[in-house]
């Protein structure tokens, strides 16, 4: 420890906050990009350094030094703004895994968490209001019937390993402490299977929060072009990209440490912790990217019907399990 | 590494510094690139992109009040069968029956509240 407040500023903008993890979403879509191709016997990112794994930088880099063209009547700022703030808030959540070298920590904290998920949705929907195109007013009416839905079932299932690590191991509903207890919980009879429905349910609706295959409806490229982000180029697409990403490692990150233990059973600063959080992670990427391989778009009505079939039963028995199960 | 334990006021401080620097820090990139990478504007790359069609603004936009109201009829929409095929039957008793429902609840939300 330096300083708190150097500390703060560092665990902020280095580790794990800004810089680390916009290396890791360039390295992620990499990967993401890479898999998703061979699995659709394509080679994917090839020739921009070792493997094409530089590809998503050269990518970013040549949007964001593009024309920066806003339509008439747009807004040209306001867009940059809220994705500046989504993916502010997104990477803060980070801040709350017990990797961070500044980990803040209070009683409740998983609302917080909550609160600041809701940051990059608003601000994607948003974007397809700040400008005047039949197509992006489609995407962005398509996202918000999808928040609907979403948005209520990625919180019940956020909450599964909360309520049961607070309950078990008294942790005060905060998202370290349940980070820390989580690879426990697999080891209770009772509370694995809330855990195990709170994870199937999560898993699915990240895909659906992503706008990955079969839940892409509202960019839905070639059907409304390209939904919400229609009239968007330049630097402006290089920040929805990296909003996406961002909220793709993030939410991972949350899934291996409130669902699969994070470095259980290696201690966190060891090897072998480092390389289980890998592993685990990779193979949550690698489950996202196969679904969205294996499957065609959904229309509107039949995602929101599946969300209220498959997904939302799981999600609510298991926020009821977790809080009524005598364990 | 240090173990901080706050009160979720001072917590929720950490997180909105927090996201304000990582925000401005990604915005002054933006400002930074703008500032450099000229655009020339043509008319022709500051139309509505319709496929190739010219759209005027006022077509290309809708109310607000659409927007809001589309959104919660698409996801509410079997609630909103259910509702009208079960209640809205045409016969003026469903309708008073519907009616004292709402307020039915109302009392009971409103007696309850005032205890």
């Amino acid at each position: 420890m330096i300083n708190p407040i150097v500390d703060f500023i560092i665990s902020v903008l280095v580790y794990p906050g800004m810089i680390f993890t916009f290396i890791i979403a360039l390295l992620t879509q990499w990967y993401y990009r890479k898999a998703y191709a061979r699995m659709q016997n394509r080679v994917g990112p090839r020739f921009v350094g070792p493997r094409g794994i530089l590809q998503p930088l050269a990518d970013f880099l040549k949007l964001l030094t593009k024309e920066d063209i806003t339509t008439i009547v747009a807004r040209e700022k306001a867009p940059i703004l809220f994705l500046s703030l989504g993916i502010g808030a997104i990477i803060t959540i980070l801040l709350m895994l017990p990797f961070s070298i500044f980990p803040i920590r209070a009683p409740y904290d998983i609302m917080l968490c909550i609160y600041l998920a809701l940051w990059a949705t608003l601000a994607l929907a948003l974007l397809g209001l700040l400008t005047p195109n039949p197509f992006s007013i489609v995407g962005a009416s398509r996202l918000l019937s999808l928040v609907f839905v979403y948005e209520p079932l990625f919180v019940a299932s956020l909450l599964v390993p909360v309520i049961l690590a607070s309950r078990l191991y008294n942790a005060s509903y905060s998202i370290y402490l349940t980070s820390l207890y989580s690879w426990r919980l697999w080891w209770e009879p009772l509370a694995v299977i809330p855990l195990a429905l709170g994870l199937f349910s999560i898993i699915l609706t990240l895909q659906c929060k992503l706008m990955l295959k079969p839940f892409d409806i509202p960019e839905a490229e070639t059907e409304i072009v390209a939904g919400f982000f229609t009239e968007y180029s330049g630097p402006k697409l290089a920040y929805i990209i990296t909003l996406h990403d961002v909220e793709m490692v993030v939410y991972t990150f949350l899934i291996v440490f409130l669902f699969l233990g994070g470095p259980a059973p290696f201690p966190l600063y060891s090897i072998g912790g480092v390389l289980t959080i890998a592993i685990k992670y990779l193979v949550v990427v690698t489950i996202l990217t196969l679904i969205k391989a294996a499957t065609a778009r959904y229309r509107i009505e039949q995602a929101l019907s599946f969300m209220w079939k498959y997904v939302a039963p799981p999600a609510i028995i298991a926020v009821v399990l977790a809080v009524i199960l005598p364990i | 590494m240090q173990l901080n334990t706050y009160d979720i006021y001072t917590m929720i401080l950490y997180a909105t510094l927090s996201m304000v620097i990582i925000a401005s820090s990604f915005y002054s990139l933006y400002l930074l690139v703008k500032s450099i990478r000229r655009v020339h504007v043509t008319p022709e790359k500051i139309k509505i992109y319709a496929c190739g069609e010219d759209l005027p603004v006022n077509k290309a936009s809708v109310s607000g009040l659409n927007f809001y109201w589309g959104v919660v009829k698409r996801s509410l929409r079997n609630l909103y069968a259910t509702i009208r095929d079960k209640m809205h039957t045409g016969i003026l008793s469903d309708w008073l029956f519907f009616m004292s429902l709402w307020l039915v609840i109302i009392v009971i939300t409103l007696s309850l509240s005032a205890r």
